[in-house]
């Protein structure tokens, strides 16, 4: 999945966030529900859809590969415990059944990952946490909390990856094997300490950016424009077509 | 601006890291605070700003003691702070949204927060980086950003802890030609670091210790009293103009001129 | 022991969109017993080259030997990390001190001896090592890190930043243990504080995305670099005595020492 947010001015990137976060449950639900048929106009739709926004074919292709191996597990499962008719002589598994099923919902992963990855290169993460905590606004401040503590916590986690990376250089430098107890330790404290220490800049930094509990995300805000209902209009004869005629 | 009256800060088990400090920053003024690993520069401006409380003696900021929790928001609106990793400052996702979040804090008008963006990324010539993702700027690039990000508040004050000690030499420069810029404007700056060279267009410096404030004076005062301490740098060109006899001077310009008149009246 | 780096090219997450070409095509020959300056910005790909130098990364394309073995970690490269303190986890000093030695199987009473030796040469008080590391300063955990890098004998060492955030008093300490043990020990130096690396340095290299840009002596380079981005690249008394050359003074641009510069302007003001 792409996490990287792209500026832009394409359709998508101007439809207001919360249009889009309605729409990516709308989206999912189809993905889920429809047919195989349905399946392949849906994956029509989302390329045409990443190409609308200037989404290169090859980068979003590219954030599918980190879940490659989850794909081939779903299929492998699949493909070995799907009873049905024997694809070779005398063997009772894998079964054409087991690879149509596997492969169908293997699609639909895909799919799914497509679609969310066009949705974040689209929504910068403000936008996106004005969305959450619009629909998140019955929980009140918690709500509000919530959705910010979700967009910090996605910006921390890259940079918990490089300290992991620098630590285990550095400590097998020093003669450490990172195995075993005496190597988890080497690793775990000093990330521990180093991601405390992040944290705590991070705290800091929001004070020094008068960071309060009652601010709202107005700058990213947009009233629902007649793109945002040509965006619903486009769902629901997408939900239509898919349904009723594939 | 800022009064510190006999300060006194230590953390738990530890003795004091400072102990009756007082400290004056004067509307406007840019003050350079120096001091060695462990003299307690960080805990004084983390003090100066609330983010720490003392155990002894009062911090006020305009007025308002930074022991008043309710009314510490409005102690951030007046001093902002800048830190020294340029990568753990970074709130936004884009330079643009950094920028916005604390306006958005203020609760400035969406019209005056276009033209403040406008206006400070022009100021910081980091126009072309706008809409760019923060993580994949340079180190350099990124504290820029930081320091965009808070003088976009417009606070009376920047505070800013070694604000070039962990950014390469080409950032390092264009920073430091910033500080004094930003001064000029009318900001009031308080500039920690350990290295005397980014302090020579200070007004005035404060020299910190393990065993308090061990000197404070002008810019040229404290650099000529430390001239003959041993384990205290000091500004090449100072030494030098001081060296042979010259009056002091902080800047190569400065002394290029100084030596060329010399040679002339020979 | 000379360091061969032909055709280096490295680059991160090869083949995905968030690829970065840290290093392209590098060629350096580094001499046995030297300290050999490596300047450069944040990006320039420094840090990179120490890493793999180090052999802790395996480079995209073309190679790197310490006479004409591999790097390998701890048997003939040490490397000094930034912020080395960072990586002390262990309930005394001692233990974190010794126990890369003890994983690499050496006896208890030759770990014992090393540990001692490399202390006082870094000027430590042994009484330290039984202390935990989460309550010494940092300029002496800066120095008790790079003692036990020393301890383990490497033929190679990499400084990567050992000055960052230390107070002039120990940054003094850190260069006078390094001036003492080059000659035995071939170092690279890395720092962004030029006086310093032109200081300890006899050859230096400028890394520029990912580019060489410059290699050679300490006065080719301050030559080198009076003439580049305006002397962004020039300590500043270089910057000085670089001007005051150009203005027609008779002085040696390449003096690194402020007593000797100050000597020389003398000098060239009474010739006139």
């Amino acid at each position: 999945m792409i996490r990287m947010y792209g500026h832009g001015r394409s359709y998508m990137h101007l439809l207001d966030p919360r249009t889009k976060l309605a729409l990516m449950v709308g989206v999912s639900l189809l993905i889920y529900s429809a047919r195989p048929s349905g399946l392949g106009v849906l994956l029509g739709f989302v390329l045409l859809l990443s190409r609308t926004c200037r989404l290169p074919y090859t980068r979003l292709i590219q954030g599918l590969r980190p879940m490659l191996i989850f794909f081939v597990v779903i299929f492998l499962t699949h493909v070995l415990f799907t009873s049905g008719e024997p694809l070779f002589e005398g063997l009772p598994v894998p079964s054409l059944e087991g690879v149509i099923v596997g492969s169908v919902l293997v699609l639909r992963f895909i799919l799914l990952i497509l679609y969310t990855s066009i949705m974040t290169y689209t929504t910068s993460p403000s936008g996106l946490n004005y969305a959450l905590m619009f629909f998140l606004r019955p929980l009140g401040t918690f709500g509000a909390d919530l959705a910010f503590m979700t967009g910090t916590a996605m910006t921390l986690i890259p940079g918990l990856f490089r300290e992991k990376d620098i630590i285990t250089k550095a400590q097998v430098a020093r003669g450490y094997k990172p195995r075993g107890l005496k190597g988890f330790t080497a690793l775990v404290v000093p990330l521990l300490l180093r991601s405390f220490r992040r944290v705590d800049e991070l705290s800091d930094s929001l004070e020094s950016r008068c960071f309060h509990s009652k601010r709202r995300y107005y700058y990213y805000r947009k009233t629902l424009a007649k793109r945002d209902y040509a965006g619903v209009g486009i769902y629901v004869v997408l939900v239509v077509v898919i349904l009723f005629f594939f | 601006m800022i009064e510190m009256e006999d300060v006194t800060f230590s953390y738990p088990s530890a003795d004091p890291v400072l102990d009756g400090i007082n400290v004056r920053v004067e509307k406007g003024e840019y003050l350079g605070v120096m001091g060695d690993n462990g003299s307690g520069k960080t805990t004084l401006v983390r003090l100066m700003t609330g983010l720490l409380l003392p155990q002894k003696g009062t911090i006020r900021v305009n007025g308002i003691s930074t022991s008043d929790r309710a009314r510490l928001l409005e102690i951030r609106k007046s001093a902002g702070m800048v830190f020294q990793n340029p990568d753990a400052q970074a709130i936004g996702e884009t330079v643009e949204e950094d920028l916005v979040f604390g306006l958005e804090n203020l609760g400035t008008p969406v019209p005056e927060i276009d033209t403040r963006i406008e206006k400070y990324l022009r100021l910081f010539g980091i126009r072309e980086l706008r809409y760019r993702n923060v993580r994949t700027l340079s180190g350099g690039q990124k504290q820029l950003v930081n320091l965009a990000a808070v003088m976009v508040m417009e606070p009376e004050c920047i505070i800013l802890d070694e604000p070039v000690s962990m950014v390469d030499v080409v950032y390092r420069r264009i920073i430091l030609e910033h500080i004094p810029r930003l001064n000029r404007g009318g900001t009031a700056i308080v500039h920690i670091t350990h290295d005397p060279e980014e302090l020579t267009r200070c007004h005035r410096l404060i020299v910190l210790s393990r065993s308090g404030i061990i000197n404070q004076g002008t810019t040229h005062e404290v650099f000529s009293q430390l001239l003959d301490e041993e384990n205290m740098d000091i500004p090449v060109h100072f030494a030098i103009s001081r060296a042979l006899g010259l009056s002091p001077v902080l800047t190569t310009e400065a002394l290029l001129e100084e030596l060329c008149r010399l040679r002339l009246g020979n | 022991m000379s360091i061969e780096i032909r055709q280096l090219t490295h680059i991160y997450d090869a083949g995905t969109m968030g690829e970065i070409k840290a290093l392209d095509k590098i060629d350096l020959t580094i001499k046995k017993g030297n300290v050999f300056g490596l300047v450069g910005g944040i990006g320039s790909g420094k840090s990179t080259l120490a890493s793999l130098i180090a052999g802790l990364e395996k480079p995209t394309g073309g190679r790197i030997t310490i006479d004409r073995q591999p790097p390998c970690p701890g048997r003939n490269v040490g490397i000094l990390f930034q912020q080395p303190e960072d990586f002390f986890f262990e309930k005394t000093l001692f233990r974190d001190m010794t126990s890369g030695l003890l994983h690499s199987g050496l006896a208890e009473d030759e770990v014992n001896e090393r540990i001692n030796s490399t202390l006082d040469l870094a000027g430590l008080d042994r009484q330290i090592l039984d202390q935990s590391p989460f309550h010494l300063n940092r300029g002496t955990l800066r120095l008790a890190a790079f003692a036990s890098v020393l301890a383990m004998r490497p033929r190679v060492l990499i400084l990567d930043e050992p000055t960052a955030s230390l107070d002039p008093m120990s940054r003094k300490r850190m260069v006078e243990v390094v001036e003492h043990i080059s000659g035995d020990i071939t170092i690279i130096y890395i720092s962004h504080r030029l006086q310093e690396v032109i200081d300890v340095s006899q050859h230096l290299a400028v890394l520029d995305k990912g580019n060489v840009t410059f290699t050679g002596t300490r006065s080719g380079y301050l030559d080198w670099a009076a003439e580049q981005y305006g002397g962004e690249f020039l300590p500043v008394l270089s910057q000085v005595m670089y001007s005051l050359y150009r203005q027609g003074f008779d002085v040696d641009p390449d003096v690194t020492c402020l007593d000797d510069a100050v000597e020389q302007i003398r000098l060239s003001l009474e010739k006139t």
